[in-house]
């Protein structure tokens, strides 16, 4: 068979030549049951052993969020079939293997590949999204051959890195990053070394969570090997190795038909935008500025099926946490297909090989150097997928699949907390109940309410008693937040907002890492974005005397964000309220406060064409406000708050017409003032630099720009 | 469901009047190849004015054929010229870029720096419909949302 360089270089050449995996489908076509009830096998062992899996791990993240995922690989790295879970990384541990055979770990002798060995990994650069996902590889082995991998992946607590938590906020390289395991043997014959073991136990807050995933992993691994050894055993060595190919063939065919039949041919336009305003901060000299970063995103359909998705224009990447590595855009592109295209049938890299990606090198989605922070990739990466989110459901309106539109991801804040715990040991962790955001609104729906995240299709907050068994925080607060998903005549899901009172510790860090100059998710078709972030806390309070005389906390923001109820009960050495969503650690003590709202995505339509009844339905359930009825919505509801008034609402309505008519100006005035305002430079510092720094990379992005606004060939900012 | 639904299915599906459990099973079955056919049918029975539609747009509007040509036309009757062209060019806009403007819409720390991002309103000069929301910072180039493949 040759040595796995070579099957992988031919696998490749096949590729390149022929445009297909494979050419036929023999296994399919001669005798299908046989075919189905073989993948239906392969789908059971893989869900199956997620679930032991789950129960192996003592982490919330795992056992109650449920971010770990397993795929079944073909020898050259290619996916054949995946659990649930965080789909995100299937395709992150396809490039991993791929970089352990380009990178001779079959021949090396100091390393080698044999039955039992694991390789764990979390080096985004070779495979992966953020240092926090880490995954563990193991070969399968037939008769002394290697005919698949295993591989299984979770979301560890805490990484090691210069912050507590899983996403350290203040990394702003690798080097601030915490341990990374650049695909390293971290066991042999199934037993873990402990001289790994040493170095999580010596190197990180909380290392009885990381190896008790390692764990989790490894035995997830073990059971689906000994499984796939079983079903060999069943259908024979050559079938096996026919029918993997074909399921992957078969998952490229049905999505190129799937996009043939659901997407209208053409060329499609948008744009994402997100701020990391690290400016007086206290970050180093380096990092100490406010950054904008952006990109343009086209994405053109043939009528093939093939989608081409290109980034050009993209700002470079810099010393902050949001950049990311290819295979992290690579796992974004995976996981987004399945939820429009590919969620059904065979879910493999077949899909993901239907498509084309073009990342500028350079860029912060595919920086020149493997230096660059991707501790919050995702901080890029919801928002770069989100538009493609945009674009497919503009695709699919046109079509009339309107029931598959859902117009944009969340792009959600994140807590990460640590420092010591109410035990008085040492702790970190990020609160991944930012897995239950609300989804953008859908082309006949709203979006779904505090149960949606981008890379887990199997969104789940978990319970906030299992979260208190591990934090030195309760939460007093947890509710859905109303007005938090973008408005349109389809809201985006509703977010929600938890509130924490910190508890038994006087050495707790906490940081959110959001975004408050901007609103990342953008609605289509006239439906709003959502709402930008911030944070209220309040240091040095009165809490511990209002508990002593039964007086009330707050335990929500309250209806008003410009005066919630922590400042309008809570006394403090400091109480800030609508701070900035992106804090770096800061340190809290026990009865400190500390309250954020995870985000919805963006709405759909023109929010005077929401029925008047889903607006009434939604102030009863909390998910709106009376001043956002009226005046987004335009709708009138009698003083109990209990029905519509039909007549009002219709006049409201058509004033609310007739005034954007009078307000507003022809497209060809509002060009000729900002095109001024450009040439004068009237524009934010930290907008012009990012402008800038996206010519210098993208000459054709300079070039659109300068025609657009009819600017002369040497204007510069 | 491979051989497509009743017109009045679809069109109450894509009017929202459809019960969720029905939409669970149509979003589960297999996708019906005369979609595009019925819709734009339902499409074309709902709009007040003649012109053949080529495709749905987006919300209000439509592609159309109109004397050889290919436009952009609104549900209200308002043209917006060549689909090649950009029709927002032709649009009204509300331009949110102060705090004041923008609290209309989210109030106090919801909104946006003004200077970072402005939202973009495109007004349909027809009857007022809210096309689009553009939220991106000052400067950045209108977008052209999509061009289908019509040739």
């Amino acid at each position: 068979m040759g040595t796995l360089k070579q099957r992988l270089r031919e696998k490749e050449a096949y590729w390149r030549e022929r445009g297909c995996y494979v050419e036929h489908l023999e296994c399919r076509e001669t005798d299908p049951i046989r075919y189905e009830i073989f993948h239906s096998r392969l789908l059971s062992t893989l869900q199956a052993s997620r679930e032991t899996a789950k129960s192996i791990s003592a982490s919330p993240m795992v056992k109650e969020v449920g971010e770990l995922c397993f795929a079944l690989y073909t020898p050259e790295g290619d996916s054949v079939c995946l659990s649930t879970g965080i789909m995100v990384h299937v395709h992150t541990m396809s490039r991993c293997i791929k970089w352990m055979i380009e990178n001779d770990y079959e021949d090396d002798p100091t390393i080698g590949i044999r039955e039992g060995d694991f390789f764990a990994n979390n080096d985004c650069f070779i495979g992966g999204v953020h240092v926090a996902d880490i995954m563990d590889i193991t070969p399968i082995f037939w008769e002394g051959e290697l005919v698949g991998w295993v591989g299984g992946v979770t979301h560890v607590l805490e990484v090691g890195g210069v912050d507590p938590g899983s996403m350290p906020s203040s990394a702003i390289t690798r080097f601030h990053e915490g341990i990374t395991l650049c695909a390293q043997k971290v066991a042999e014959k199934d037993v873990l070394r402990r001289d790994y073991e040493i170095m999580i136990e010596r190197c990180t807050r909380a290392p009885h969570f990381w190896l008790l995933d390692e764990r989790a992993r490894m035995a997830g691994c073990c059971l689906i090997r000994e499984s796939v050894k079983d079903i060999i055993c069943e259908f024979g060595i050559d079938y096996y190795r026919k029918a993997t190919c074909e399921l992957i063939e078969e998952s490229r065919r049905t999505f190129l038909e799937n996009v043939k039949q659901r997407l209208f041919p053409g060329t499609y336009r948008t744009a994402w935008f997100i701020d990391l305003n690290y400016k007086n901060k206290n970050m180093p000299a380096i990092a100490d500025k406010d950054n904008f970063v952006f990109s343009p995103l086209t994405m053109t359909v043939d009528r093939n099926g093939k989608i081409t998705l290109d980034y050009e224009g993209a700002t470079p990447w810099g010393y902050h946490f949001g950049n990311c590595s290819p295979a992290a855009m690579d796992g974004g592109l995976f996981v987004t297909l399945t939820q429009f295209l590919a969620y059904d049938g065979k879910v493999n890299d077949g899909a993901w090989m239907a498509c084309e990606m073009k990342l500028p090198f350079g860029s912060a989605l595919n920086p020149d150097t493997i230096f660059a922070g991707v501790s919050a990739a995702w901080a890029l990466l919801q928002p770069a997928m989100g538009a493609v989110f945009r674009l497919l459901s503009r695709g699919l309106y046109a079509k009339g699949y309107r029931e598959e539109i859902l117009c944009g991801a969340p792009v959600t804040p994140a807590v990460e907390t640590g420092g010591v715990n109410q035990y008085g040991k040492p702790f970190g962790t990020l609160i991944s109940e930012l897995v239950a955001c609300g989804s953008g609104a859908r082309g006949i729906l709203d979006g779904i309410d505090t149960a949606y995240a981008l890379w887990n299709p199997e969104a789940d907050m978990g319970n906030a008693e299992f979260w208190e068994l591990i934090i030195p925080q309760v939460f007093i607060g947890r509710r859905i937040t109303p007005d938090s998903g973008g408005f349109g005549k389809y809201r985006g899901g509703s977010g929600f907002e938890s509130t924490w009172l910190v508890f038994h510790s006087d050495n707790v860090l906490m940081a959110n890492l959001g975004f408050s100059s901007v609103y990342p998710c953008p609605g289509i078709m006239g439906g709003y974005p959502s709402p930008s972030s911030y944070v209220h806390f309040a240091r040095g309070t009165d809490v511990e005397q209002r508990i002593a005389a039964r007086e009330p906390l707050p335990h929500w923001e309250g209806p008003d964000p410009e005066n919630p109820l922590m400042a309008r009960l809570i006394r403090a050495r400091e109480l800030k309220t609508g701070a900035d969503a992106l804090l770096f650690a800061t340190p809290f003590s026990s009865f400190d406060l500390f309250s954020h709202f995870y985000t919805g995505a963006g709405g759909y339509g023109d929010p005077l064409n929401r029925d008047p009844g889903r607006v009434l339905r939604d102030l009863e359930n909390g998910h709106t406000t009376a001043r956002a009825a009226r005046e987004v919505y335009g709708v009138v509801v009698d003083p109990a708050g209990r029905s519509c008034l039909e007549d009002e609402t219709r006049a409201l309505r058509e004033e609310k017409r007739r005034e954007r008519l009078r307000k507003a100006i022809p497209v060809s005035e509002f060009k000729t003032r900002e095109r001024q305002r450009i040439l004068e430079g009237r524009l934010d510092e930290a907008v012009k630099e990012a402008y800038k720094a996206s010519f210098r990379l993208s000459p054709s992005f300079r070039s659109e720009f300068l025609r657009f606004w009819n600017l002369p060939d040497h204007f510069s900012f | 469901m491979a051989e497509g639904y009743p017109k009045e299915t679809i069109r109450d599906l894509i009017e929202g009047k459809l019960p969720w459990a029905t939409v669970k099973e149509i979003m589960s079955s297999r996708k019906d190849p005369d979609r595009f056919a019925t819709v734009v049918q339902i499409e074309q029975e709902r709009v007040p004015w003649s012109e053949k539609i080529l495709l749905p747009l987006a919300e209000h509007l439509y592609v159309v054929e109109k004397h050889g040509a290919k436009i952009v036309k609104a549900f209200c009757g308002h043209e917006f010229g060549d689909y090649r062209e950009n029709w927002k060019e032709k649009a009204l806009v509300y331009v949110r870029d102060t705090r004041e403007k923008m609290n209309e819409i989210f109030p106090g720390p919801r909104a946006c720096d003004p200077g970072k991002m402005h939202l973009r309103e495109f007004i349909c000069p027809g009857c007022g419909e809210l096309l689009e929301v553009e939220a991106v910072p000052p400067g950045f180039p209108l977008i052209f949302d999509f061009v289908p493949d019509l040739d």
